[in-house]
């Protein structure tokens, strides 16, 4: 074989591992991506549960906190914007905050009435809601391992390169909203 | 002339390595993470369980597996720190992989004895059978008494039947019998596709390679082959960038020996691909391994509830 079909073969096996090393990167690309959807659903799936408990702790304690409707007039707010944000958006998720905001300061006005305490009703409402919150941290912790791994697999070296030029930009993580930090935690127990 | 292309093969392979080895070394800092116990059915780190008591729970929790399929550990630990109790348990249980992968039917009873905090974590399948307001109850009627009293065996045994019976009734014997894991067939296909593929076309290739009278191109496609082989079967940079080294060393040697040695057709050729090539082999064998301790591999998603004494 000359040398000129030596080199030419040598280009092309050089040229086809590029094209398959190229093949194997985007496709990781894609499956972290899709990765990440995935446990973003995961979160808003647990937010929507927590949406659908809201409206019986509010029923069982109307009555008792007649002064106090500003709060739940924010919670019911919080609970029809996040209905009408179209999924995955930003919109949903400020109104997710919204309502752990009214949320943490429903608990708090809670404390004042030690009737309540005693409430079965209130009890079991409070311990599907702690149940919930554990959901949507557990959610939320997974997201954020699906956001890094996603992360590191487009910020190194060299699948960087290749990730710019399919367009996979780097993704934002959860952080937590600066009124959910102080969400307090109400313990209902009967006897301690 | 044969010796500055040797020089410059050689060359490219150490740049090639130390490239890789640098964006490896990134690879490698993980983060550093909290280590869990080892992965097993009934464990004590507090001392609070005899042998006799820690060996009944062990016997009791199996039989309920062997029955029902549903997969229960308890984790006795003196604390959770710097944990909460949540996160731990949720931590262990998916770490663990209690319950069947495709029933995710496990539970973790934690009971951390300094923090006098206890947790039941159920797992996705079974939230619907024990709720979390049932695990609640169940800790704070069954377990908490009996805790409080330090009878640690009292408390997590009674809170045990009481999940047990919930459980029942969700998965049963019938279940028991599909439950023949086939995890790793796919992937096994796959290597084994690629194997056979790459050994019938390097025995082509080295015939080639014995042609020619140079051998840097050995060198260079041997380290670039075995590094995209390794990156499709998705071994990360820095195996690649080992592998790569490695079969590129090979590969130099191979070309050289095949090279000087070269008889004509039919020659060196098939015997060197399969030596050159069982690098690359026992390399991908390595690094598959299966998914550690006896549990089924059970999902969870932050289901059940915790309790004090």
């Amino acid at each position: 074989m000359s040398t000129t079909n030596k080199v030419l073969l040598g280009i092309l096996g050089v040229a086809v591992l590029l094209g398959l090393w190229l093949m194997s990167s985007y496709n990781g690309f894609v499956g972290r991506e899709e990765s990440v959807k995935t446990a973003w659903s995961q979160v808003e799936t647990q937010y929507q549960r927590r949406f659908d408990l809201i409206p019986n702790l509010a029923e069982s304690v109307k009555g008792v906190l007649k002064q106090e409707q500003d709060v739940f007039g924010t919670i019911a707010k919080a609970r029809s914007s996040y209905a009408a944000a179209p999924s995955g958006s930003n919109e949903k998720v400020a109104a997710a905050n919204q309502l752990e905001g009214g949320l943490s300061r429903l608990l708090v006005i809670m404390e004042n009435y030690p009737q309540l305490k005693s409430s079965e009703t209130v009890q079991s409402l409070m311990t599907q809601l702690e149940g919930t919150e554990n959901r949507v941290s557990v959610a939320r912790e997974r997201y954020n391992e699906s956001v890094e791994d996603y992360n590191v697999s487009v910020r190194r070296f060299p699948g960087k390169m290749i990730a710019s030029i399919f367009g996979f930009s780097e993704k934002t993580r959860f952080e937590a909203v600066k009124e959910a930090a102080n969400a307090p935690k109400v313990d209902l127990s009967l006897t301690k | 002339m044969k010796r500055i292309k040797a020089l410059v093969a050689l060359g490219t392979v150490i740049i090639m390595a130390g490239l890789w080895s640098v964006v490896a070394a990134g690879t490698a800092m993980a983060a550093t993470k909290i280590t869990y116990p080892e992965a097993k059915y009934v464990s004590d780190y507090a001392g609070v369980l005899s042998a006799e008591e820690t060996a009944l729970l062990n016997q009791k929790v199996l039989d309920f597996k062997t029955k029902t399929s549903n997969e229960i550990a308890v984790l006795v630990v003196p604390t959770t720190s710097p944990e909460t109790i949540e996160e731990y348990s949720i931590h262990v249980a998916q770490q663990w992989g209690i319950g069947k992968k495709d029933k995710d039917n496990g539970v973790l009873f934690t009971v951390a004895v300094d923090d006098h905090a206890m947790r039941l974590e159920i797992g996705r399948g079974l939230e619907g059978a024990i709720p979390d307001i049932s695990t609640v109850k169940i800790l704070n009627t069954y377990a908490r008494p009996a805790f409080r009293e330090n009878n640690y065996y009292k408390g997590i045994n009674d809170a045990l039947d009481v999940v047990m019976a919930a459980a029942q009734g969700e998965f049963n014997v019938a279940d028991v019998q599909d439950i023949q894991s086939t995890d790793n067939t796919e992937s096994e296909g796959l290597i084994n596709f690629i194997f056979y593929v790459v050994i019938f076309g390097f025995g082509f290739f080295v015939q080639y390679l014995a042609k020619t009278k140079s051998w840097w191109l050995g060198g260079v496609v041997g380290a670039g082959g075995a590094f995209t082989v390794s990156l499709l079967l998705s071994f990360g940079l820095f195996v690649a960038g080992l592998l790569g080294l490695i079969c590129g060393i090979f590969g130099l040697v191979l070309d050289f020996v095949v090279s000087t040695k070269y008889k004509g057709p039919g020659g060196k050729g098939g015997s060197g691909g399969g030596f050159w090539f069982g690098g690359g082999s026992s390399g991908s064998g390595g690094g598959w391994s299966s998914g550690g301790g006896s549990f089924g591999g059970g999902s969870f998603s932050g289901g059940g509830g915790s309790s004090s004494w």
